[in-house]
């Protein structure tokens, strides 16, 4: 079995030194984010989202099963988590972690409406599951998984149902005959984690008079800054303004000054990803909608009154 | 077993612990307190630096010797020091060590170089000893020695190149807490009704019955130790021991639980008190909570 | 379910508190006097067990291990809710490895958290007994581990939550490290607006002040007692 790298000793006082400085290793600030890029190469539901040299592959499927005893008039989902050696030579088992704070970020916060999932109540509802293969680490594997599960999400639609009300018998239409139907989407919750460290290395400096050790907070860690961050802070917000979820554990302690400021970048780049997810989203719409070719090669297209 | 220290305010340089250092000796406390705001006191176990000061990490009290300030904890585990003598189980036999379970924080070390191999102090330890490790010591067994060396980790090793030290028979083990137990200049005390008391600073006591050649002897002349070390120290044979010893070896391991129960100190004094006190009682009624207070609480009286 | 009046006109809360009043909060130590360190937590209706075994030997690590028994919460729960513990768990396990005052723990130390009631704030009932069975077992520490809860009603922050107030309002757990207003622990689970966030952080943290002290006169209380005996016996 292997082990993740250990950090080597000389590489991390050299990065700890220009991250004092306000620098990083590929050169970007401490709040910028990797370029993200959006791809849907196959059916609908089917995401790779790539974060840098974070690379994540997610594939939402559904079906029609019975409802839990005592939530009868609610569908199902979950979010099964991938992380073989494909993404990183030390993997090899899933992380309960991830998983939780990803169903956290989407099930808990309603991202997905359960109650539009329900055919029948009490005996047929959709099974909404969504599987991430992580395909490339590099860092920041939640906020990738997060953008991509919610991007597959929106991207996802299921074939529409007929239902026989004398039989209660349910039957799937063939997206031939009718379009698919997306899922209810109530808001987009977009993750961020904020990595920490002590800007000097003693932890206890005899000298120092303030309580407050000042800290170094970055965003989007590479692997490399995470295999020494102090800890780490997760927030998940969604465009309006709407805190999801939040997870703070160990290291040294923060003021709520600081998580307020994260919590401010945090909203900003919601904004900015949940608009770049729903650009993305409507260029594929379009891609895939034939009626739209046909519009585009219209030979009467509309004139800009000058 | 208070560290009482006097106060040498006149010798201290120009330290006002009398003023900037509201405790005085053996105050009580806990986990986040600044015991005082000078950094230049030694930090002791308990303590450490933080931007206000010196801080309490435990809850106990605070001890000062000269310029070590320390906290002790009124529990915890059993914490080895150089010299100690201790009553260990083995847990594993690894190569050329055994490793021990003493009750502290992290197992003790037996090394092969550090026991008396059968046949005299002088003989060296060749090959086979170390294949034949299990002859000699193996998962389970009890056996007293003196700790050599604590060295950081908490890892500590053990030595029992002593005819004091080596393999427990012939008796029952009792286990304290380790705070209760009185140091003091010997361990193997003789007991009423031929039992004999081995006592280890790590809590763990062994009665046994009293063998004709009382393995508690000073150091002997080398010759009687090449004597005296063979096969047979080693062996896992009980000898016969009549149901009287048994009943009083009971007795009194129910009296040293009593004595730790009420929390008393344990030293052969106090035990032996206990074990006066409890010969009133019917020794199926010696584990009872309340007949056990009642025999703690003669024997501090008495002794 | 019959509809409780979350806040009345009054300004009182179901259960008669006012909006920044912590619930009854009792612990002891040393319940346990045969593990290494022990203690029991209640906070309102929310009852919580804690035995520490350690440290012993093994790596320097801490495991901690929470167990919910089925007839904790008002109706019997068959299903256990296992992804959620592990969750809390791993919590619990980096925030009181940070709070540890050596630079590595001194061994393996066992953490066993017994929930026997629930009647909400979970997570702050088992990290103050953790906190209080840690410090009895003699673990060193920089300091106590506060943990307590408080939500958002309309723009009215709440101190410390019970169940059926966590059921339908947003709310977050915070720990604290002793006197310090900074934040160690944070978990929060529900949908909050960001502009809420402050007061209720703020309500938080001055929630794990009161609980501070009570866990603070506990554990002089239980050392005195001590103290006394073992003068009494000569030790």
């Amino acid at each position: 079995m292997l082990r993740a790298p250990l950090p080597v000793n000389n590489s991390r006082k050299f990065v700890k030194e220009i991250l004092n400085e306000g620098f990083r290793i590929d050169s970007r600030s401490l709040t910028e984010f990797r370029p993200v890029q959006i791809e849907f190469p196959g059916d609908y539901g089917v995401v790779r989202y790539t974060q840098g040299n974070t690379k994540v592959l997610v594939s939402v499927s559904a079906e029609l099963t019975q409802p839990f005893e005592d939530r009868a008039s609610e569908g199902m989902f979950m979010v099964t988590t991938e992380l073989n050696p494909m993404a990183a030579p030390w993997f090899n088992q899933n992380d309960s972690f991830l998983d939780r704070i990803i169903e956290k970020a989407i099930r808990r916060s309603a991202a997905l409406d359960l109650e539009s999932l329900c055919v029948i109540a009490g005996k047929v509802c959709w099974r909404v599951r969504a599987d991430v293969h992580v395909l490339e680490f590099d860092g920041n594997l939640i906020d990738a998984i997060c953008a991509a599960v919610i991007t597959a999400l929106r991207h996802y639609r299921h074939p529409d149902t007929a239902i026989d009300h004398t039989t209660n018998d349910v039957r799937l239409i063939p997206t031939k005959e009718r379009n698919p139907i997306p899922l209810n989407i109530l808001h987009t919750p977009i993750s961020v984690t904020f990595s920490f460290y002590h800007d000097n290395d003693e932890l206890l400096d005899e000298d120092e008079s303030d309580t407050t050790p000042s800290h170094i907070c970055l965003c989007d860690a590479t692997r490399e800054e995470e295999s020494f961050r102090s800890f780490f802070l997760i927030v998940t917000i969604n465009k309006s303004k709407e805190i999801c979820q939040m997870y703070k554990s160990g290291g040294f302690q923060l003021s709520t000054d600081a998580i307020i400021d994260c919590v401010e970048q945090s909203y900003k780049r919601a904004v900015d990803l949940t608009d770049f997810i729903e650009t993305k989203l409507t260029e594929d719409s379009n891609l895939r909608d034939p009626e739209w070719k046909i519009k585009l090669a219209r030979a009467d297209n509309t004139r800009i009154a000058s | 077993m208070s560290l009482l220290v006097t106060r040498k305010s006149n010798n201290l340089n120009s330290l006002e612990i009398n003023d900037s250092d509201d405790y005085k000796n053996n105050a009580v406390v806990t986990p986040g307190e600044v015991v005082t705001e000078e950094v230049t006191w030694m930090k002791g176990h308990g303590t450490f630096t933080d931007s206000r000061g010196i801080k309490a990490s435990l809850a106990g009290t605070v001890t000062r010797v000269n310029k070590l300030i320390s906290v002790r904890p009124l529990k915890g585990r059993y914490q080895p020091e150089v010299g100690d003598h201790v009553i260990g189980r083995v847990l594993e036999v690894g190569l050329k060590r055994w490793k021990i379970e003493i009750g502290a924080a992290q197992a003790g070390t037996l090394m092969l170089g550090s026991i008396n191999l059968p046949g005299g102090i002088l003989r060296r330890k060749s090959e086979s000893d170390e294949i034949q490790m299990r002859e000699l010591l193996k998962e389970g067994d009890l056996f007293n020695a003196e700790v050599q060396g604590v060295f950081g980790h908490g890892t500590v090793h053990l030595h029992t190149r002593s005819l004091k030290y080596g393999k427990l028979r012939n008796g029952f083990l009792v286990v304290v807490p380790s705070q209760l137990i009185v140091r003091s200049r010997s361990y193997s005390h003789i007991l009423q009704s031929g039992v004999n008391m081995l006592v280890g600073i790590n809590g763990m006591i062994w009665l046994s019955k009293q063998t004709e050649e009382p393995s508690a002897v000073d150091t002997p002349a080398i010759t009687r130790l090449e004597e005296e070390t063979q096969w047979s120290i080693y062996s896992d044979e009980n000898e016969f021991i009549p149901p009287i010893t048994r009943s009083s070896i009971a007795r009194y391991a129910c009296c040293i639980k009593a004595l730790a129960a009420f929390e008393a100190p344990i030293s052969d004094s106090t035990v032996n008190a206990a074990y006066e006190a409890s010969l009133q009682y019917q020794s199926e009624t010696l584990m009872n909570p309340e007949i056990q207070n009642n025999i703690a609480i003669m024997a501090l009286k008495s002794s | 379910m019959s509809r409780i009046e979350i806040f009345n006109s009054e300004g009182f809360r179901h259960d008669g508190r006012r909006f920044d009043e912590l619930r009854n909060f009792t612990c002891t130590i040393g319940d346990h006097p045969n593990l290494d360190g022990s203690s029991s937590v209640k906070l309102g209706a929310t009852k919580v067990s804690c035995m520490v075994v350690g440290p012993y030997n093994g790596p320097p690590r801490l495991n901690f291990s929470i167990d919910v028994t089925p007839f904790s919460t008002f109706e019997r729960q068959a299903r256990k809710n296992e992804k959620r513990l592990q969750e809390l768990q791993s919590l619990l396990v980096t925030s009181f490895t940070s709070a540890c005052a050596t630079a590595e723990l001194p061994g393996t130390i066992d953490v066993r958290i017994q929930v026997l009631a629930q009647d909400g704030g979970l997570v702050s009932a088992c990290t103050n007994a953790a906190t209080l069975a840690l410090i009895d077992a003699g673990i060193p520490m920089k300091d106590y581990i506060c943990a307590c809860s408080a939500g958002i009603y309309d723009t009215t922050p709440f101190l410390d939550l019970s169940n059926a107030e966590e059921t339908d309002l947003s709310f977050l757990t915070i720990g604290a490290l002793g006197n310090d207003s900074d934040v160690l622990m944070l978990l929060l689970e529900n949908k909050i607006p960001a502009d809420h966030l402050p007061v209720v952080m703020d309500m938080a943290l001055s929630g794990t002040q009161l609980v501070r002290q009570v866990m603070d006169d506990t554990v002089r209380y239980y050392t005195q007692q001590r103290l006394a005996k073992r003068k009494l016996t000569g030790l």
